[in-house]
């Protein structure tokens, strides 16, 4: 009789899986002239992660992402720049950018390290979330990458 | 006993949370039977367990959460107090709460005490005694001062230490005071002239219902591959003093390890041999012991990796059940399966009796298709409160953690930090070296005490504890 309630127990136990990971979404947004946008971090762990959001402009050719600092044409206001999630917490920073010249890109790194480490290196993850803004929405990300012959 | 596990698990299920961790196992070593289910929700950590433990049902509650920066648990906690050598556990049902600032830790708890089951899948406290007391650490200039009150039941522990760490190269300590009931002093020194030296002494004194006293001095020697280390012990109780020396050598090459000690102590002489080899996932280890012209064997193995461990140990010891000298196998495995942890290990006592352990942990996401909460920041508050955290020469921090009124922000790359405001109003500023995502340890040198937005901040830390 013990068997089955320990068979029982394990099959309950072994089908609850969760998800191992740092998640974000949208992982890329496109936008018109005037760009309202969100983007969600999920922390997948059990454990509290530090997150900060670093804004970079950045360009593309043959040769891949090439990042720079913030242009000064790209007025972007963050809801946060930095910020603690819980276990399993799912944090949806808001943004609003005016770019003096489009199309403008640029990307919102995000840095994330999980929990304090007395002794070691702490490993920090980072998701980008990739904002085009271009005149008009629709295929503002595929024109910026052909006319950058890509 | 197996409806109560049942039912918890039924009644966990559609509870509307985030995280529930299940622990449940039996075991002949603790002589305890039972489950525990552990909710973590963004603000408080919960726990209910039952157990069945030496002819008696034996039940866990507690609520943990955070109020104005303590942490406070009501319902079951046990605590370990220890400095200098100087040990209390408790297991306390009631209040209890720690207050931790950069430089004092304050806990303190009040309720009923009394025996604590601690296994790997239920803790529980069987209350017989009202109690209550507090462990204070404060720090400064390199020293720790600790003070321990404590009444559990008619036993009364009232003990203070102080340790003082100069560099790396000297370090003090030294306890007196009443624990559980018994006087006692302790004293201790250690020396390091060279990273690969190490001196020390300490001296203890129990003193009441009957004096004992202990003096201990030691040495070791470890450069790159190789390791030395001699001690030597004395212990005077009711009249009746002991010496005992002990002298070891050891040597490292590639994945081989091994390790020679020379036990005396009046007429008897111990050696031991080890040998452990560690090749990736596996380890190896061979041990002989040698004492009155005759040798002890033991084998061991084992794999770990990160979906499974497993430990087999062989070896020959001496029954105190009138067997003489018997082999006897212990075996230790572990499994990962998705969340599910499987734990399952056996050990043999002197006596002959082979006891086993088997329980099993999961962490099982519950509620609604979204699996935590959600929190949602908007581009609202005119007001920019930022700054910049440095070290003492001037270097940008990154990782930092400040607290300004209710949001804790992190320093980026340059050191910066930025949190928005609705109002123009000073909120109340606080360093948080225990939650720097920046590795090590950290001590706030210069903060201001509130922060207004428009004002430029600058935060001075250092490493160090």
């Amino acid at each position: 009789m013990k068997i089955k309630y320990l068979i029982a127990l394990y099959i309950f136990l072994a089908f609850a899986s969760g998800i191992f990971a740092q998640t974000m979404s949208p992982a890329v947004a496109e936008y018109g002239k005037k760009a309202n946008g969100s983007f969600k971090l999920q922390n997948n762990t059990l454990q509290p992660v530090a997150v900060v959001i670093e804004p970079f402009s950045f360009s593309v050719d043959k040769d891949g992402q090439h990042f720079r600092k913030l242009d000064a044409t790209v007025h972007l206001d963050l809801s946060q720049t930095s910020a603690r999630l819980g276990p399993k917490e799912i944090h949806e920073f808001s943004y609003k950018v005016k770019c003096d010249v489009l199309p403008c890109t640029f990307s919102l790194l995000t840095g994330m390290i999980i929990g304090h480490t007395q002794d070691g290196l702490a490993v920090r993850v980072i998701l980008p979330h990739v904002v085009y803004i271009c005149e008009k929405q629709k295929d503002c990300r595929a024109g910026v990458l052909r006319a950058a012959g890509l | 006993m197996k409806s109560c596990l049942l039912l918890l698990l039924l009644a966990a299920a559609p509870a509307s949370a985030q995280v529930l961790q299940l622990d449940a196992g039996a075991s002949t070593l603790y002589n305890a039977s039972g489950a525990t289910a552990t909710l973590y929700t963004p603000n408080s950590t919960i726990t209910a367990g039952v157990g069945y433990s030496n002819g008696h049902v034996i039940l866990n509650a507690s609520d943990t959460w955070l109020f104005r920066g303590a942490t406070v648990t009501v319902g079951d906690k046990q605590f370990g107090f220890s400095f200098d050598g100087v040990g209390l556990g408790l297991a306390v049902k009631g209040l209890s709460f720690t207050k931790q600032t950069d430089s004092t830790t304050v806990t303190a708890f009040a309720g009923l005490t009394g025996a604590g089951i601690a296994t790997p899948y239920i803790t529980a406290v069987r209350a017989q005694n009202a109690g209550a007391g507090f462990f204070i650490v404060h720090k400064f200039h390199g020293a720790k001062l600790y003070s321990l009150e404590a009444l559990d039941g008619g036993k009364y522990t009232a003990a203070q230490g102080i340790t003082y760490q100069y560099g790396r190269t000297l370090g003090l300590a030294a306890s007196g005071g009443v624990l559980n009931g018994t006087g006692f002093f302790n004293g201790a020194v250690s020396y390091k002239p060279a990273p690969a030296w190490n001196f020390s002494a300490a001296h203890e004194s129990y003193l009441f219902p009957d004096r004992a006293t202990g003096n201990n001095a030691g040495f070791s020697f470890t450069p790159a591959h190789f390791s030395l280390q001699g001690s030597w012990n004395e212990s005077t109780y009711r009249g009746l003093t002991v010496v005992g020396e002990t002298i070891g050598a050891g040597v490292r090459v590639g994945p081989v390890i091994a390790q020679s000690n020379v036990y005396h102590s009046g007429n008897k002489t111990f050696l031991t041999n080890n040998v452990t080899e560690k090749i990736q996932h596996l380890t190896f280890t061979q041990t002989e012991t040698y004492s009155a012209q005759q040798s002890a064997w033991a084998f061991g193995g084992g794999y770990t990796s990160n979906r499974m461990s497993v430990s087999l140990n062989h070896s020959i010891i001496f029954l105190l059940n009138g067997e003489g000298f018997q082999q006897v196998t212990g075996i230790s495995v572990s499994l990962r399966l998705h969340d599910t942890t499987l734990n399952a290990s056996t050990v043999t006592t002197p006596f002959g009796k082979t006891l086993w352990t088997g329980y099993a942990t999961d962490y099982v996401q519950i509620g609604d298709a979204v699996p935590g909460v959600t929190v949602r920041s908007h581009v609202g508050g005119r007001f920019i409160i930022a700054g910049v955290v440095r070290d003492a020469s001037g270097a940008p921090v990154s990782g930092a953690a400040v607290e300004i009124g209710k949001d804790i922000a992190y320093t980026d790359a340059a050191g910066a930090f930025s949190v928005r405001a609705r109002t123009a109003k000073p909120q109340a500023l606080a360093v948080l070296p225990a939650v720097f995502a920046a590795p090590g340890a950290w001590v706030c040198v210069d903060a201001p005490a509130s922060v207004a937005p428009g004002t430029p901040i600058n935060i001075v830390v250092k490493r160090g504890s």
